[in-house]
């Protein structure tokens, strides 16, 4: 292991931070703390603020990491029968009195590491008779709290709340003749606050096959005919101060259809996790169901992919040699989309990408099913979405499209998953519904821990 | 005045001010001077303002008499060489000498310095010195002490060549005559233009880039000195980066010096081979590959060298040497992968992967398992603990035995890694310990500027950079509350003890060694710090309830309720008469001093800023000689031209102050004052395009206008312009 966080700084980190704030400072010292514990690594720091926020710890502000608030600890009920657990930042003089109650137990290895790195978080303590620990004067809530998940705004919800516009073109150019576009504008809320974006500023767009935010030239990606659609999520970075230590994170959703403008979505932080934007933008990347096709069920053959395929064979694949031009306006194949978030009804576990973390309020209510954070495990067969998906079943299909079931095990690759346990059907099932995600039967019979 | 005294004050004056021609703050003393600054050396000083009229007269007078400026030069250097048992008398006149010689001998090696300097000062009629180690050591140590306490700045001296080097005192002098003011200028000139602003930081320039930045800049002299000899090329490399260490290269500087070309060059990268060495791991070192950049490539994400090749770096993995360095680590790195054609639009210098050298010096990165192979010959012990990799077994008092591991995928090759502990040579390496002592407390800060203050309920650190002997004693009221034994450091390659949580109080940390307690680089044998109580509030909040507003931008609307103080920062253009500040979303932040009065602390966020036209002051005007250029974008994204001049520093103003028309976030605000100080600012418009003009008629050149904020930018006030600008163009009335 290369960097590690120990057991006893978090809590020490949690200790300061409620006593004293980490000095005079309004807003503490959060980010000089865990300076102190790690390197430089944003990855390290990042993952820590998730968990203490999907822990209940706090409440990060993900723009401003001096932003946050300690919650007060309280008894909550969780998933598993008579078990309660205590939510909330605990001192260390509060954690001596639990560990000398008998009353009151605790699950200590709630852990996150992947790559090189091992971040120990604070331990769970729970009890089944909340009423019995009269030391600490405790508020007891005998709801869980993922009841609440049916007032929680879903994908749909959420989209019609943020601000949606025009992108305006900038062109500075005094040159009449040139179409060349030089930035463009948007307005970020009813006041019709502007920002103006030019290619030059650190802009990144996400991209689903790595499920990741990478470097890109907003006009050259802007620039499509006009009868092509296009859709693309974007960050933009830009530095508030000269020393670029404060920055201000933009994320819009880009889409334009045929023969119209490129409108926007603004995702205001202060209305919505940035999480949520990417569920948003892999929900409204129509999907495709390749397996169907290559299957011959029903009338699906008549279908462009499965014709696509069958020619590419017949001239010597090599169309499915080729890497994919473009890897963002690309039809998401059904069988990746399914694995963005996957349920197993018979153990009550449910998975997602670490890469691809669910918006935070979903992460607070899986969280609090059993008051343990997820392992983190490596699923082995996660397509990899590297190659085009067509290679996947390029090796097996013979001309005749009799079909052979599994691919080839070159085309998958290793992903970090997170893993929760303890998840009831029902939080499951709203999980699916708020994210627009599809659990057909495919996804909840099958037990997916069957394929690690 | 006597001739001696005066040549000695006018070299220290000329060595020690800041200059005023540059807009730089040099902490290193260099005494650069050749006869031909003799002149400018003599003017400066008596322009400065501290001589009496009388004694500039005499001195004057004196000047004329001995045959003017540098033949009066040479007579007062004949008259301190007439006592060469006293270098600490008139030392910046002593040295200077030395260097005047030293530029005379551009052409030849350093081993003849002597050799050449003599016959150059009998020829003067100026005696030679003879014990000339013992003259030096005391002449720089002299210097050094003068330096740090009268001007709170280091003397340089050139650690390149090594304690028990022959030519260690020649290079010291050397050193000093490599670099003017003017040469400088060319040479950052060609730095710009090279493109290495962009992508370098001064210390990971190579000797080749170094090189490419001499020849491109026209600096024959210097590219000469550079060619001739290893001994000379290194000089020029150390003063170099020295000379450019504290220089913050700046688009407005870029611009002036390239005269607006655009140069769109872009320097090559170094590729850096990193050993990642872990005990834990079975004995095996891993290589992996990597480049210093200058600034963060943008935030998390993935971007590819190569994509077919699958060479990409992680940014999130980017780590940070120092503010302007950070280590990218390249995945999937072969020599063989043309990399120069990638998303980042950078380009590299390709490194060989194979192992090829006996010996490799490695730079531990602090807190992690990573080394940085050095790439020069001479390698510097500074702050990091250095090893060596030797193939072969080394015998060195100064080599302390590590371990041997293995390379990873090349199993029959294996490195035994020594701890250097000291200066020594190996092989073609050789390494320099520096001697500056640099122990320091790491906690949390109770956030109280201008004094090391820690929490006490956060364990205190003490890092002791690259120490590897005698004892740190921690002191409380003069009783040592610790010894850390230095030499018992088992692991070897740490560089931070963890001393745990300190009750109140003032306490100091000594080095102790060879039975005497050491000087701090501050010139002091103690580092004082203070530990104040931590508090016992409770912080937390109800679950659910409202979240600290985040920072937002917005633009001033005149109506707008009044909220949260830290929702916006506002312009406000004010045309009155009169100032405005009550109400209008002024932000004042005060807090308790270490005496525990209430004072008014500096912004770091912008609250307010308020553009005035009238001069609400009576202090005089003093403006600073730059000029600006500045871009106005219109709202209908025209670009219009102008420039100004900015104010030397903020005029100070008393303004009144009534706690209760202000809203409070502190309740425990005991403020007695009944005003407020506040900044001003202002700037002068001097020059402005034709269609600026035509567009606001009723501006005119030499107009001013003053600007408060509760921002405090007294280093660069054209910062607060630059925010104006982004609104309104900041003179239109």
């Amino acid at each position: 292991m290369q960097e590690k966080i120990t057991k006893k700084q978090i809590n020490l980190l949690i200790d300061v931070l409620v006593t004293s704030g980490g000095g005079k400072s309004q807003y503490g010292k959060l980010n000089e703390i865990i300076k102190t514990y790690t390197t430089e690594n944003r990855l390290i720091r990042n993952t820590l603020l998730i968990w203490l926020d999907s822990m209940g710890i706090m409440d990060v502000d993900y723009q401003n990491h001096n932003n946050y608030y300690l919650n007060k600890p309280l008894w909550l009920k969780s998933s598993i029968k008579n078990h309660y657990i205590l939510y909330g930042a605990i001192t260390n003089d509060e954690i001596k009195e639990l560990e000398i109650n008998s009353e009151v137990k605790k699950y200590d290895r709630n852990k996150i590491s992947y790559n090189n790195f091992e971040i120990e978080l604070p331990d769970t303590y729970y009890t089944t008779n909340p009423g019995l620990i009269n030391e600490l004067d405790y508020e007891v809530i005998e709801n869980p709290i993922f009841s609440a998940i049916d007032n929680m705004e879903g994908l749909s919800l959420i989209e019609n709340k943020l601000h949606q516009g025009i992108l305006q073109e900038i062109k500075i150019s005094n040159d009449k003749q040139s179409n060349d576009v030089d930035g463009y504008r948007i307005i970020l809320n009813q006041e019709q606050t502007p920002l103006n974006i030019f290619p030059q500023y650190d802009i990144k767009q996400f991209n689903w096959r790595t499920r990741n935010y990478i470097k890109c030239d907003i006009v050259k990606e802007l620039s499509i005919e006009e009868e092509e659609e296009g859709l693309k999520l974007i960050k933009v970075i830009i530095p508030q101060d000269s020393s670029g230590n404060h920055k201000m994170y933009y994320t819009f959703l880009l889409e334009k259809s045929a023969n119209e403008e490129w409108k926007f979505t603004y995702f205001d932080p202060t209305i919505v996790d940035e999480r949520w934007a990417r569920y948003l933008f892999i929900d409204k990347l129509e999907f495709y169901d390749i397996e169907k096709d290559f299957r011959g069920r029903d009338d699906m053959s008549k279908l462009l992919v499965f014709q696509n395929a069958k020619s590419a064979f017949n001239n010597k694949s090599v169309l499915i040699e080729q890497n994919p031009e473009s890897s963002n306006f690309m039809k998401i194949p059904n069988v990746i989309r399914k694995q963005l978030v996957q349920y197993d009804s018979r153990q009550g576990l449910i998975a997602f990408p670490v890469s691809m973390p669910l918006p935070k309020e979903i992460m607070r209510y899986l969280f609090s099913c059993s008051g343990s954070v997820p392992q983190v495990f490596k699923n082995k067969f996660t397509i990899n979405p590297d190659y085009n998906i067509k290679k996947l079943f390029s090796g097996i299909l013979s001309p005749e499209g009799t079909n052979v079931p599994f691919a080839n095990q070159k085309y998958f690759m290793e992903e970090d998953f997170y893993l929760f346990s303890h998840v009831p059907t029902q939080l499951a099932e709203k999980i699916f519904e708020k994210l627009n995600l599809d659990m057909t039967e495919d996804v909840y019979k099958r037990t997916f821990l069957q394929k690690i | 005045m006597k001739l001696i005294k005066f040549w000695n004050k006018a070299i220290e004056h000329y060595c020690t001010n800041n200059r005023k021609d540059t807009d730089e703050i040099f902490e290193t003393v260099f005494i650069a001077i050749s006869e031909e600054s003799l002149e400018k050396i003599k003017i400066k000083y008596i322009q400065f303002g501290k001589l009496k009229p009388l004694e500039i007269e005499l001195s004057e007078k004196n000047i004329e008499s001995s045959g003017g400026t540098i033949d009066s030069y040479y007579s007062a250097i004949k008259e301190v060489h007439n006592d060469l048992n006293r270098p600490e008398q008139y030392s910046f006149l002593r040295f200077s000498i030395l260097v005047v010689g030293a530029f005379k001998q551009d052409d030849s090696p350093l081993r003849n310095f002597w050799k050449d300097f003599d016959p150059f000062i009998l020829n003067k009629g100026i005696s030679t010195i003879n014990n000339r180690t013992e003259y030096l050591n005391r002449l720089i140590l002299n210097l050094s002490k003068w330096c740090f306490i009268e001007h709170k700045k280091t003397f340089f001296q050139l650690n390149v060549f090594g304690e028990n080097s022959t030519i260690v005192n020649v290079g010291r002098i050397k050193a000093h005559s490599v670099f003017q003011g003017r040469t400088l200028r060319n040479i950052k000139k060609s730095i710009y233009s090279l493109g290495y602003t962009d992508t370098h930081s001064i210390d990971d320039l190579s000797f080749d880039d170094v090189e490419t930045i001499i020849k491109n800049s026209g600096e024959t002299r210097i590219l000469n000195l550079f060619n001739r000899d290893y001994d000379a090329q290194e000089i020029v490399y150390v003063c170099l980066k020295i000379w450019l260490e504290k220089w913050t290269p700046s688009q407005e500087e870029k611009v002036q010096l390239l005269k607006g070309k655009v140069s769109l060059e872009k320097a090559s990268l170094t590729i850096k081979r990193i050993w990642t060495i872990n005990r834990e791991n079975n004995q095996i070192i891993e290589i992996k590959f990597g480049f210093i950049y200058r600034t963060e490539l943008g935030e998390e994400g993935l971007y590819y060298l190569n994509k077919d090749e699958n060479v990409y770096i992680d940014t999130s993995w980017g780590i940070r040497l120092t503010d302007n360095r950070i280590l990218y680590v390249i995945e999937n790195y072969s020599s063989g992968i043309n990399l120069n054609h990638n998303e980042l639009d950078l380009k590299f210098k390709n490194k060989q992967i194979d192992l090829s050298e006996e010996v490799y010096a490695l730079e531990k990165i602090p807190n992690r398992n990573y080394f940085i192979e050095h790439q020069d010959k001479r390698v510097k012990i500074i702050d990091n603990p250095i090893l060596l990799a030797s193939k072969n077994e080394i015998i060195n008092e100064n080599a302390d035995y590590f371990s041997e591991f293995k390379i990873q995928d090349q199993n029959n090759l294996k490195y035994k890694l020594y701890r250097i502990i000291g200066s020594s040579k190996y092989n073609f390496l050789s390494f320099i310990k520096t001697n500056s002592l640099n122990i320091f407390p790491i906690g949390i800060s109770d956030g109280s500027s201008l004094t090391k203050s820690y929490l006490s309920s956060f364990p205190i650190k003490i890092n002791y950079n690259n120490i590897t002997k005698g004892e740190i004693h921690v002191l409380k009221n003069d009783d040592i509350i610790e010894e850390i034994d230095l030499n018992e450091n088992s692991d070897k390659l740490g560089s931070e003890v963890s001393i745990g949580c300190l009750p109140e109080g003032t306490y100091k940390i000594k080095y102790f060694d060879n039975n005497e307690y050491l000087n701090f680089k501050n010139g002091h044998d103690f580092i004082l710090f203070t530990i104040v109580d931590a508090g016992n509030k409770d912080r937390r909040v109800d679950l659910k309830s409202e979240i600290v507003n985040s920072f937002n931008y917005n633009e001033f609307r005149w109506f707008k309720p009044f909220e949260s103080p830290e929702d916006s920062y506002v312009i406000y253009q004010n045309n009155e008469e009169d100032l405005c500040f009550k109400d209008k979303h002024t932000d004042f932040y005060f807090s308790k001093s270490n005496r525990g009065d209430w004072i008014l602390r500096p912004n770091k966020d912008i609250s307010y800023l308020q553009r005035i036209l009238f001069n609400p002051s009576e202090n005089q005007l003093k403006y600073s000689t730059w000029e600006i250029e500045m871009t106005y974008l219109s709202t209908q994204f025209i670009q219009y031209h102008y420039k100004i001049k900015f104010c030397e520093r903020p005029n100070s103003l008393r303004l009144p102050f009534d706690i209760n028309d202000f809203y409070q976030k502190n309740d425990s605000n005991r403020i007695t004052n009944d005003y407020i100080n506040a900044d001003c600012y202002y700037y002068k418009l001097v020059q402005m395009d034709v269609q600026l003009m035509e567009k606001y008629p009723n501006v005119a050149i030499g107009d001013e206008i003053y600007v408060f904020s509760n921002k405090r930018e007294n280093q660069q006030p054209e910062n607060l312009l630059k925010l104006v600008n982004q609104e309104f163009f900041p003179f239109k009335k």
